[in-house]
């Protein structure tokens, strides 16, 4: 049965732990993922007292901590988004500052080279203007260099951020493991939830989702499960650990760091998978923007040194000679897939468009013995050009028997065109795959990046300033046996001129080309500039939808000091007033024994 | 809606941090005077520049053409000028010779000044230009003569194209070469739809021709000289000289040291060659007129590309300095704004 003096220091006792908590609110006021907590204050278990209730004062049944679920699922996935678009956002700024930091360079030498052949169709026999191209050439070499060579190291560098990335969502995982561990102890044993340990647990998870997209299911024991790509692949399940591994693509030769994940003792690729975090936001700038910018650039550098090459090889320099290589030919490596049986040595790519034997460059004397034959493998070589396209292969035997070939990054199947030299020598896309030296065995995998691979390459040839093949075929017999003109022609030099200003890549069906070589550029650099421009808004959006979230959550859970110091007052009252009530009690109970010893 | 102490706090920071971030991107619009300073701030626009910016500095490059080609033209002009004058001076003398009031002293006096005339013109078909390039040897520039002896008939001069240059066979000195029958050097002075020169000699209307053939210069398609060493009613010589003015000028000279006056023939080549170079004057002052014509219209159309190009680029500068004034006032706006909201707290209060 309780009294006044138990009701008033039941009372003390309910508003000192409600005051404790205030100051707890107060003194986490800027503790990230904190929640307030409320004391939940209800009336003790009334006594009867002859005809009715005497009520028994008060007690804190438990301390609530104010926070929805719902905001909270929803703050890790708006915060993987910001976290994706951002790390995105300042790669490709990255990448922009580099082409546009370039690009002045890049356009003015690549506009200065076609000048320079320009002035050697003004003066073919003057060696000065020779010596001039050959020197713009290596300008251009130089500036496409450094854009190609940073461009590679930016790979390193997104390799070095997979790793360290997967490193980072292991530590966040084993954190989380130790807080559900704690966590579902803690509820076992008592019946109060462990507030704080729940705060710290939503704040590593949203710690979590800022390196990888992941989706949670609290379980009844009060441990949360968490999955990753879309919810498809478990990280933490029943509170067993599943860890990202950083290793090596299946290429071993690209050098190139993917995520792996090992479910039933099955190591999984799943680096095409994840879709939010910084992690996500790396690989996708890395399919998306590095990678396509350096095939971009690559197809218009393929352009560049085909059109160049095969334009020269139809022309004869100053000693006579037919027209030697301008630019160093493309040459493509073929890298093996760790599980190939076969090494891919005896596979090749390469530009020869042409099915009209021998390919250029030409011997004097020797075949083909046509202008017009000689023509028609210029004609072919354009055509080849204008079917360049910027992607990836991979070649595979599904069967053991042939090979097929695959655009490496949507995985479509490519059917080559027909008109093969012989058999297992295939035209696609502008390139000739000679794969007919090379046995099948089913699974046996190569990856083929021409476009890449002239990154690597690209360079001028020719050295000599007397080797520019200036003058063209004889006017004496224009249609008949190759033979050089005069010294002072500048039919082949005038033509090489003119190929900056005609459309030579990327040919619609119909075979009409659709851009110059410096519009092959221009593509490659608005692409960069789409890109970034893209991950900028979505940046914006995904920042909007997330600070809405973390308003949500501030609203319900953040701490408010003015509400906090109006509870501080109404609490403090209280507590005055339960001590008033001991006090009173104690005032009762002495008059009380004032009147018996009066008495 | 109830509102956390935190939220104040990061609707102030953010608000001052999108201000602050405008603010750069107007700075950095407004110091480099462009709108375009990184392909995202419009991939497409900037991919229309780049073009517009290879059009034009390619327009560049063809007016640069056209001058060289002007000079190398203008050259060949001074010397076929030249070489006129010294021919009317010829046929004066052709004409004076032709009536019988001369008696062979004076044609023999005379003879000398037609030597002279013909080491002038010599001179003139052998011209180099400033590169030593040879002007009238077609494509073979870099020959030695254009004019070389003819091989079959000492004294004469044939073209080094025409088979009566010596292909080492007589002479063994071997200055024939058929490349000096044709002149393809075309220069490029304006945009070719088709991008390609044909090895056709023939050219086409995006290029000038500056490379001449001395044969077709100097030549007399139409010359009626029976080359005898100057001797009425001679023999006739088995192989005839090249129809060249030079070699007409040496058949009167001949004819003078034989005493003889020269035959109607000489004057009336004389004359032909005349009209015959006129002719080509005239037509290398029409190849520079287009030249000029080209430039012109290469420049008004730069003017039109370079202003499509500013209004892609270039930053609007009004509206550039009116966003700036804005973005500073929003700016200090928030900075106040936060500053006064931080100040208000209920524990201001309980003192």
């Amino acid at each position: 049965m309780a009294d006044m003096l138990s009701i008033g220091s039941a009372a003390a006792n309910t508003f000192k732990t409600a005051l404790n908590i205030t100051s707890h609110n107060v003194a986490n006021a800027d503790t990230d993922g904190y929640s307030r907590q409320r004391a939940e204050i209800s009336s003790n278990a009334p006594g009867i007292i002859g005809g009715g209730f005497l009520g028994g004062g008060s007690k804190v049944d438990m301390v609530h901590r104010i926070q929805a679920d719902y905001i909270q699922t929803q703050l890790y996935s708006t915060n993987s988004g910001v976290e994706r678009y951002s790390n995105q956002l300042q790669l490709a700024k990255q990448v922009e500052g580099l082409v546009a930091g370039n690009d002045e360079g890049i356009q003015q030498f690549l506009q200065r080279f076609y000048d320079s052949l320009q002035n050697v169709a003004n003066e073919p026999t003057s060696l000065t203007s020779r010596q001039q191209v050959l020197d713009e050439a290596g300008n251009l070499e130089s500036h496409i260099n450094n854009l190609s060579s940073v461009l590679k190291d930016t790979q390193e560098q997104v390799n070095s951020q997979v790793k360290g990335l997967t490193t980072e969502v292991n530590q966040r995982l084993e954190i989380i493991q130790a807080i559900n561990t704690q966590v579902s102890r803690a509820l076992a044993s008592n019946a109060q939830p462990p507030n704080d340990l729940l705060d710290q647990r939503d704040q590593a998870i949203l710690e979590l989702s800022s390196y990888v997209d992941i989706k949670t299911f609290p379980q009844a024991d009060g441990q949360i499960d968490i999955h990753t790509a879309n919810g498809r692949l478990p990280l933490l399940s029943d509170n067993t650990l599943t860890r990202l591994e950083a290793g090596r693509g299946e290429y071993l030769d690209e050098n190139r760091t993917e995520v792996y994940i090992s479910i039933g003792g099955q190591r999984e690729n799943i680096s095409s998978q994840i879709r939010g975090g910084a992690l996500g936001g790396v690989l996708d700038f890395r399919t998306n923007m590095l990678d396509k910018t350096q095939n971009d650039l690559g197809v218009t550098l393929n352009a560049l040194t085909a059109s160049t090459n095969w334009q020269h090889f139809q022309g004869w320099d100053s000693d006579g000679n037919p027209g030697g290589t301008f630019f160093t030919p493309l040459e493509v490596k073929v890298t093996p897939s760790e599980k190939s049986v076969g090494d891919g040595s005896d596979i090749t790519v390469r530009f020869n468009p042409s099915v009209i034997a021998p390919e250029p460059p030409y011997v004097t004397g020797g075949a083909p013995l046509s202008v017009v034959d000689r023509q028609a493998q210029l004609d072919d070589a354009f055509i080849g050009i204008g079917n360049l396209v910027s992607r990836e292969y991979v070649i595979k035997s599904d069967n053991g028997t042939d090979f097929s070939i695959y655009d490496h990054k949507t995985g479509e199947k490519l059917l080559p065109a027909t008109g093969s030299l012989s058999p297992g020598v295939y035209q696609l896309d502008g390139l000739e795959f000679d794969l007919s030296a090379v046995s099948a065995t089913t699974g046996d995998k190569f990856l083929v990046q021409p476009h890449k691979d002239i990154l690597e390459g690209f360079g001028k040839a020719i050295k000599d300033p007397d080797a520019i093949a200036a003058r063209g075929q004889s006017p004496a017999d224009p249609t008949g046996i190759p033979a050089p003109s005069g010294t002072g022609d500048n039919t082949n030099i005038a033509n090489m001129a003119s190929l900056f200003t005609k459309k030579l890549m990327f040919s619609n069906d119909a075979g009409k080309a659709a851009e110059t070589i410096m519009g092959g550029y221009s593509t490659m650099a608005s692409n960069v500039g789409m890109y970034t421009r893209g991950s900028d808004i979505q940046l914006t959006a995904q920042e909007n939808v997330h600070k809405q979230m973390v308003m949500q959550r501030e609203s319900l859970s953040g701490v408010s000091l003015d509400e906090e110091a109006a509870n501080l007052l109404r609490f403090q009252q209280a507590y005055e007033a339960a001590a008033q009530i001991i006090a009173t009690s104690q005032s009762i109970f002495q008059t009380l024994l004032g009147a018996v010893r009066g008495g | 809606m109830r509102i956390s102490t935190s939220m104040f706090h990061a609707n102030g920071l953010s608000s001052i941090q999108k201000h602050q971030s405008d603010l750069l991107d107007i700075q950095l619009k407004m110091t480099t005077f462009k709108r375009i300073n990184n392909p995202s701030d419009d991939p497409v626009g900037m991919a229309q520049v780049n073009s517009l910016n290879r059009t034009i500095n390619t327009i560049d490059q063809y007016a640069y053409n056209g001058d060289f080609a002007k000079s190398k033209l203008s050259l060949a002009e001074a010397a076929i000028s030249d070489s006129i004058e010294g021919l009317q001076r010829a046929r004066v003398l052709g004409l004076q010779m032709s009536n019988g009031t001369y008696n062979d002293e004076n044609r023999i006096a005379t003879a000398q000044e037609i030597g002279q005339i013909i080491d002038q013109l010599k001179n003139m078909m052998n011209l180099n230009d400033s590169n030593g390039s040879k002007l009238f040897a077609g494509n073979s520039v870099d020959a030695e003569f254009a004019f070389v002896e003819d091989q079959n008939n000492p004294g004469y001069y044939a073209y080094i194209g025409s088979t009566n240059a010596d292909d080492g066979t007589v002479l063994e000195t071997n200055p024939y070469d058929v490349q000096a029958n044709y002149g393809s050097r075309f220069v490029q002075i304006g945009f070719d739809s088709g991008n390609k020169l044909e090895p056709n000699d023939e050219g086409n209307p995006s290029r000038v021709r500056v490379s001449d053939n001395g044969d077709k210069v100097f030549g007399i398609p139409t010359g009626t000289t029976v080359f005898t060493g100057g001797v009425h009613g001679g023999t006739a010589f088995t192989d005839q000289p090249d129809q060249n003015i030079l070699n007409v000028l040496v058949e009167f000279k001949k004819f003078l040291e034989n005493g003889e006056d020269p035959s109607a023939n000489v004057v009336d080549d004389i004359t032909a060659s005349i009209q015959q170079l006129s002719f080509v004057r005239t037509e290398i002052g029409g190849r520079q007129n287009r030249i000029e014509a080209q430039y012109d219209a290469g420049e008004s159309f730069k003017v039109a590309l370079m202003e499509s190009r500013k209004n892609i680029e270039d930053m609007d500068l009004v509206k550039g300095a009116t966003q700036l004034t804005q973005t500073e006032n929003a700016l200090q706006m928030a900075q106040q704004v936060f500053v006064r909201v931080q100040e208000m707290s209920l524990f201001n209060y309980l003192r």
